[in-house]
């Protein structure tokens, strides 16, 4: 059978044959197929595409028919697609195309052009495997072009193979290394918590690296000089850079998130069969949490406030203190369950709760302190009783400790009967201990129930570290795009540092300043400029923090709760839009007005 | 933004001065003071000056890198930093400025994209400029394993890839071989020739009396001299005659005449041609003999840098005869062993003086410009019409024209 064969030339006068036409093997082999080719770009887009393919499937039970679908697909899509990258290839590595040549196989064809002298026929020109078109429309060519340019730097230089070799070390060697407990809680702090903890890490200080050093050394090495003098916006090579950083974030993300999410299926079988099932019902969901909608305390504390000024003695203090007093007094009510006493929360599940969580189990999880200290170990009984005030109750009694969070679940089939038709769930808690304890308004007792897949959680939640990475990039690029790229690495890594300190900044912000501290009262003793100054700063700097911070998908995969939709675009927003927008809106028009030549100023 | 009043000019500069500044904004040096030039469409206009005389700065502010410090300048009547303005300026600057990682292919494959160049024309335009710059057989190889003077044949092929109308060029013959600066010059030629603007900066005297029209020359940041190549080096008070060798009765007899006129100031010397001329040569022949895995030369220009890809046949066939009648009236031949000698700098020069290109014979100098020797501020001369001639004759001759392959 005759076939069609393009025919490429290098330097060397070395000729390469590759067949026109759909690729059988591409398509039932894809990235075993491109690897062996030692096509690396088209391996590594195969091999993520199937992964991620495989995620969202298991992530939608779906069935063995859909798998095979989307097998079929994928292998038409390859099969159509793989010569294309071969040729790619080729002309990356010098391969210059000739002509398009008929012939029984490659070695026939080549043949068959040198018998000819070497020189192609007229009628043998025409080109089929294009190499890659212009995806993009000519304003986004450059951007693209920047870019690509950082993506096949990062290839070049090794750092793709390095990284991506440390994230698998990662991922395989430490829950290797430190062994779980056999319980769930134990095994889910190692192969998610500490396994995803590491890689944010590790990808968050490499994306600074590459960040600054690939902008600052442009810069120093003036190749950034060069393409300034071309037809290209600075703000779309600062925004190239970021897009191309970004892809290879993507991607080690994608890859060592999918194998950690892998190696979490096949471990569990470690556990015994009830931690097992506390596994898959409190950690490999998504779970919702709902609170008792807070209460509007304002109106309280001006009656108790004007109550209390009525005394000559009160009137007479500090009308300041008098009012937090109050404060204090009226948040301590709504707080603390003194002992024998009854504390009822009463949480909206949402009208069709009934029977979207009919036979699923529902956790409380709690938090309380106690006015002694808590000494390890010490446990307090607690009864509960939940359902309609009215109706059948569940009963349960158990000892819990103080000041950390601790879940127990209810019946799921006893959960239809506890939601009122209303969708209200009522808890009650009886205090039998000899002391008060105090459930904080903000985190002392919320209610999880399943809302959705955890593998569909578990991608929300890469996303949001993708989203944190966007932010390093945008960082990193921003310090570089005005200093040089040792001091544009020392100072993103300390505002990186800066940023998981928030501890330190809030207690400047509570002492009143840095100097001149009372290590009795924790205050400062004088007003001064330093103080003012350290504190608007540190204080700024923790509000934007907080506002950033609090997005932290690693700690919510680990407890099975849930990262909605909307708590994504939220973080998006937030940590992309908003600060990463004017991080990034500040390097862009550093480095627009910049003078790339001017000599470096000391 | 004032536009240029005259679109003939390309690159005007008014009053420019640059002043480095250190941290605290003190003044730590003026690179440029005060400067007026103009650069007219189709020039070929040479910055010399030794180091540190403001040239490369002047060109960084062209470029829209440096920002004057007071004084304006305008590239095609806008501001250098206008991102358009540069689609149509290709630069080479003074070091490779390339990335190490990639090849040639995909140098050119990048800064084409920039340009907003289709896929196919970025392909076809860099498979052309990589045969052009001869660096065919390095293809596989990354820049970063190149020579110097490797890098600068791709930093040239960089420049060329949006076919410019400015082409501005720092040191192009820094690390080349002889070789490598005849067929640069050769380019610089071609692309005057094409109408396109050349700004050629380098200290190689050599390069700028062999290829500009004018040239400007720079100390202390100041233009000290500025003017036609003939304005500048006329020697009105001197007369150069050369001729075939004389019997001695016949030099004798001329001697005395002129010697009865301007008494012993008289020199008679056997012309010498100039060692490039002759390393040309010898290499040509050894070409002949020999491979070589490293750079090659006499490649011919890129098709589409001797006139648009999509020009119409007859368009081109007027370039070639245009190009090919050049090269019978003035442009340089230099292409075998057997070389006819080169004049020496005073024979160009009193070639100037004489304002007679048809008389020059043999053709191994420079080619005059159309505006060579007229008057500063005169637009290029365009081109007579074109006679027929034979298209494959006529490329062949613009092939041997500038360094190509018989």
């Amino acid at each position: 059978m005759t076939r069609r064969f393009e025919i490429y030339r290098d330097g060397a006068r070395q000729h390469l044959a590759i067949p026109l036409g759909f690729s059988w093997t591409a398509a039932v082999l894809d990235w075993i197929w491109a690897f062996g080719l030692r096509l690396w770009g088209a391996g590594l887009v195969f091999l993520t595409f199937n992964l991620v393919l495989s995620l969202v499937l298991y992530a939608n039970r779906a069935g063995w028919k859909s798998y095979a679908a989307a097998q079929v697909v994928q292998g038409i899509v390859f099969g159509f697609t793989a010569r294309r990258f071969r040729a790619m290839s080729a002309e990356r590595r010098g391969y210059a195309y000739l002509c398009t040549v008929p012939g029984p196989n490659g070695a026939g064809a080549i043949a068959k052009l040198l018998q000819v002298g070497g020189e192609p026929l007229p009628e043998w020109k025409a080109r089929h495997l294009s190499g890659v078109p212009d995806i993009a429309p000519p304003r986004f060519r450059p951007f693209l072009a920047v870019a690509l340019l950082t993506i096949q730097a990062a290839f070049r230089y090794r750092l793709v193979v390095t990284l991506l070799g440390l994230l698998l070390a990662v991922v395989f060697v430490l829950p290797g290394v430190i062994k779980h407990d056999g319980s769930a809680q134990g095994f889910t702090q190692i192969l998610i918590t500490y396994t995803l903890g590491v890689i944010t890490a590790l990808l968050g200080f490499t994306t600074l690296w590459i960040a600054c050093g690939t902008l600052a050394r442009d810069i120093e090495e003036m190749q950034l000089f060069l393409i300034a003098s071309k037809p290209v916006h600075r703000w779309q090579i600062w925004l190239g850079k970021w897009a191309g950083i970004m892809a290879i974030n993507l991607g080690m993300l994608a890859i060592s998130g999918t194998v950690a999410y892998g190696l979490l299926q096949l471990r569990t079988g470690e556990l015994s069969p009830a931690q097992q099932k506390k596994l898959r019902e409190e950690v490999l969901v998504a779970r919702a949490g709902v609170r008792e909608p807070s209460v509007d305390l304002k109106a309280d504390i001006a009656t108790v406030l004007s109550e209390r000024l009525k005394d000559p003695t009160v009137a007479a203090m500090d009308r300041a203190f008098v009012r937090k007093q109050v404060e204090e007094t009226v948040r301590a009510r709504q707080q603390v369950v003194p002992p024998g006493m009854l504390r009822r929360w009463t949480v909206e599940l949402g009208a069709d709760a009934r029977q979207r969580l009919a036979g699923r189990p529902l956790f409380i999880r709690v938090k309380f302190f106690t006015v002694q200290n808590n000494s390890e170990g010490s446990v307090y009984p607690a009864y509960w009783e939940i359902g309609p005030p009215e109706g059948r109750r569940l009963r349960i009694q158990n000892s819990l400790p103080a000041e950390s969070f601790v879940e127990f679940g209810l019946d799921p089939e006893a959960t239809a009967d506890l939601i009122e038709p209303s969708g209200k769930l009522s808890v009650d808690f009886q205090n039998w201990n000899q002391q008060p304890l105090l459930f904080p308004l903000d985190e002392g007792m919320e209610i999880l129930f399943h809302e959705g897949s955890f593998e569909m959680n578990y991608a929300r939640g890469l996303l949001i570290i993708a989203f944190w990475l966007g932010l390093l990039t945008a960082v990193g690029l921003a310090c570089s795009s005005f200093l040089s790229f040792p001091v544009a690495a020392f100072c993103s890594i300390a505002l990186l540092i800066l940023g998981t300190s928030g501890n330190t900044l809030k207690q400047v912000v509570e002492q009143g300043g840095i100097v001149g501290v009372n290590s009795e009262s924790g205050t400062v003793s004088e007003n001064s400029l330093i103080n003012q100054v350290s504190v608007a700063v540190y204080g700024n700097a923790k509000r934007l923090i907080d506002q950033v911070g609090g997005y932290s998908p690693v700690s919510s995969l680990s407890t099975g709760r849930s990262i909605t939709w909307g708590e994504l675009a939220r973080a998006f927003f937030v940590i992309n839009l908003v600060v990463g927008g004017a991080v990034s809106a500040g390097g862009m028009i550093i480095l627009t007005r910049r003078e790339l030549a001017a000599p470096t100023k000391f | 933004m004032a536009a240029s009043p005259n679109p003939e000019v390309v690159v005007r500069a008014t009053g420019l001065t640059k002043v480095f500044k250190d941290f605290w904004g003190r003044p730590k040096a003026r690179a440029v003071d005060n400067v007026d030039f103009e650069i007219r469409r189709g020039e070929v206009f040479g910055l010399l000056g030794p180091n540190g005389s403001g040239k490369s700065t002047t060109i960084k502010m062209i470029l829209g890198l440096l920002y004057p410090t007071q004084g304006h300048i305008s590239v095609f009547g806008q501001s250098p930093r206008d991102v358009d303005t540069k689609s149509r300026i290709g630069f080479l600057p003074e070091e490779s400025y390339l990335y190490r990682f990639l090849t040639p292919g995909e140098t050119l494959e990048f800064f084409g994209s920039l340009f907003k160049i289709d896929a196919a024309e970025r392909r076809n335009r860099a498979e052309q400029l990589i045969e052009m710059v001869g660096l065919n057989q390095a293809r596989t190889r990354t820049v970063g394993e190149f020579s110097k003077g490797m890098q600068r044949r791709i930093g040239l092929a960089q420049a060329l890839i949006n076919d410019p109308d400015l082409v501005i060029l720092d040191e192009p013959t820094a690390g080349l071989d002889p070789l490598g600066c005849r067929e640069v010059k050769d380019l610089i030629l071609a692309l005057a020739r094409r109408g396109k603007t050349v700004i050629l900066s380098s200290h190689l005297l050599s390069d700028v009396e062999d290829v500009c029209d004018r040239a400007v020359i720079y100390y202390g940041g100041r233009i000290q001299a500025q003017g036609t190549l003939h304005e500048l080096l006329a020697r009105p008070d001197s007369v150069r005659f050369t001729s075939p060798v004389l019997s001695r009765e016949t030099t004798e007899k001329v001697l005395e005449l002129i010697r009865a006129e301007v008494g012993e100031k008289v020199r008679l010397e056997n012309p010498t041609q100039n060692l490039e001329s002759y390393f040309l040569g010898v290499v040509e022949a050894a070409r002949k003999l020999a491979e070589t895995s490293g750079a090659t030369s006499g490649n011919r220009v890129a098709e589409y840098l001797r006139g648009s890809g999509e020009t119409p046949v007859g368009q081109t066939d007027a370039l070639l005869e245009r190009l090919t009648r050049s090269a019978e009236t003035s442009a340089p031949v230099v292409t075998e062993v057997a070389l006819p000698p080169e004049p020496t700098t005073e024979e160009r020069l009193a070639t100037l003086i004489r304002h007679d290109p048809a008389s020059e014979s043999p053709k191994t100098g420079p080619a005059p410009r159309p505006e060579a020797g007229a008057p500063s501020g005169t637009p290029p001369t365009p081109s007579a019409p074109a006679a027929p001639v034979d298209l494959a004759k006529a490329n062949e001759r613009l092939s041997g024209l500038l360094g190509g392959k018989k």
